[in-house]
């Protein structure tokens, strides 16, 4: 059984476990599990077995390691590692030369000791809610195999909680790392953006496109972050002097009761009977839209003229119509974001941190791929960002924190599902979201058993022809 | 981006060939929904009033 992040790196720093055991260890569960979630595309095997013989003749010498030393971690495919080619998802890409370097978060988590072990799937592009992938697959939830993992960072979140790796890495531009965490149950955090950098990363949007963790809890997520971050978070402040809220309105629609009551508990448990409103949600979700289509669309359009057939489908057609979209609307779009920034900083000026739902309810089953908005059913793949992507548009740190799992017995198996929920901040406060994060999940309030029982069964309906 | 409306024009095909994209017929449906999917979204942004000092975020900081 997986431990934490935390605990396995101990067991390496303090003489328990060699690195090498550890991922071997890793190895050995990816081969097991990994045909039932279909997370992993690529098996990074024999350079971090050479990373992790290196970490243990440092160990040997007596040197120090770092807090993740032989902690073997994930990577979203749209990350350079070096050696592999960075496919983003797609066979477009399949041609390129291998990358000589890591990516700076991939390497900043290197320093800290951590080893990546797995390549992981992803919307391709990571335009899509699902990672249902034509090339690679679709990642299932290894909460339940039937359900889609969410997506676009699908193949992380799957990864975390199906107990591969203890962390992992994705990128966030609508709602990438949040919905995912949230379906599988599992914490992600997008940091406030332009905090963590993004070289060596395949862009999707680029204005709104921000990298971060997974993990099965918080303190491994806070580990996971620090790393990325190249320092500590060292002023977490007391989360009983944070001025928390509810949002209200555009937020409270649509909502399962279980994620519902799951709100009240932690509104309840905090003391706090204040609900906001964000101006505009709906527009500023618009325009988060205009402006990914837009940004994606631009970015492809001169392989979208020569090799459009080369693409997935579901994207493709995403991305052309992206591209045809007149200026107008989208500097129309910019304008909505500065104009809702200031909103947003306003609000900010009298609450520190903002309690929301992730998504309206549990994963969506992989053969009804749809979700309730609004009383009808909507695509999954379009709409599982309902409640992320307006927040995306200001730039905020948003932690996903999966709730506790229901207390009562007689919970039927879609009420045992996991569901999420956005911690919001002001920029550059990811520090207060830890606060409240961590005494939620002391409080036993947030976090879902992770990881996910051994998969009993693998469903012979993957669309996926890898 | 409405195709073949009431006038008759083809507008889903203008505006690809304002940007020289070649627009296949396997890709048309796909397309065109997603197309009327942001022509939505583009009446939503329009419909805010915005004052004329009000930039875009160009060189967005949060």
């Amino acid at each position: 059984m997986m431990t934490t992040a935390a605990a396995q790196a101990n067991a390496v720093r303090f003489g328990v476990r060699t690195a090498r055991e550890t991922i071997e260890a890793a190895i050995e569960t990816i081969e097991i599990r990994d045909s039932a979630y279909v997370s992993v595309t690529r098996l990074l095997a024999e350079r971090a077995r050479r990373m992790a013989d290196a970490i243990d003749i440092r160990i040997a010498r007596g040197e120090q390691v770092g807090p993740l030393a032989g902690v073997p971690f994930g990577v979203k495919d749209l990350f350079d590692v070096a050696g592999e080619v960075t496919t983003a998802g797609s066979v477009v890409l399949a041609s390129d030369p291998p990358k000589e370097d890591d990516a700076i978060v991939v390497r900043r988590l290197i320093a800290a000791g951590a080893i990546p072990l797995a390549l992981l799937n992803m919307d391709e592009f990571a335009y899509g809610f699902a990672t249902e992938n034509a090339h690679y697959g679709v990642t299932r939830n290894p909460r339940d195999t039937d359900r889609l993992a969410g997506g676009s960072s699908g193949g992380s979140a799957a990864a975390v909680a199906g107990g591969l790796v203890p962390i992992a890495i994705g990128s966030d531009t609508n709602g990438s790392i949040r919905v995912p965490a949230s379906l599988c149950g599992v914490w992600g955090l997008r940091p406030t953006q332009g905090r963590l950098p993004l070289g060596g990363v395949y862009p999707f949007a680029a204005s709104l496109d921000v990298v971060g963790p997974f993990a099965g809890d918080v303190g491994d997520l806070k580990l996971a972050f620090e790393a990325m971050d190249g320092r500590s978070l060292s002023d977490i402040p007391d989360a009983g002097g944070l001025r928390v809220a509810r949002l209200g309105g555009w937020f409270e629609q649509d909502l399962v009761p279980a994620l519902r009551e799951g709100l009240d508990r932690l509104t309840g448990f905090l003391g706090i009977s204040r609900i906001v409103e964000l101006p505009e949600a709906a527009r500023a979700r618009a325009a988060s839209f205009v402006i990914t289509a837009a940004e994606g669309g631009s970015l492809h359009l001169p392989r979208l003229r020569t090799r459009p057939m080369d693409y997935d489908p579901a994207t493709r057609d995403r991305l052309m119509a992206g591209a045809m979209l007149p200026a107008a609307p989208v500097i129309r779009a910019h304008r909505i974001r500065n104009w809702f920034r200031e909103q947003v900083h306003a609000l900010f000026e009298h609450v520190d941190v903002l309690i929301a739902p992730a998504t309206v309810g549990p994963a969506p089953r992989i053969d009804q791929p749809t979700i309730m908005v609004g009383g009808k059913p909507v695509s999954a793949r379009a709409n599982l960002g309902l409640f992320t992507q307006p927040l995306s548009l200001a730039g905020m740190p948003i932690l996903a924190a999966p709730l506790a799992p229901p207390a009562h017995e007689g919970a039927s198996a879609e009420e045992q599902l996991p569901l999420g929920v956005q911690l919001i901040a002001a920029p550059g406060k990811e520090a207060s979201l830890f606060a409240v994060a961590t005494a939620l999940s002391q409080a036993g309030l947030l976090g879902f058993p992770t990881p996910a029982p051994a998969p009993v069964h693998m469903s012979s309906s993957n669309s996926g022809n890898s | 981006m409405s195709v073949n409306d009431d006038s008759g024009v083809d507008e889903l095909a203008i505006m690809a060939q304002a940007v020289a994209l070649p627009l296949p017929d396997a890709c048309r449906p796909g397309v065109e929904a997603n197309a009327s999917v942001l022509r939505g979204y583009v009446a939503l942004i329009e419909g805010l009033p915005l004052s004329d000092h009000c930039e875009p975020a160009f060189g967005y900081t949060p």
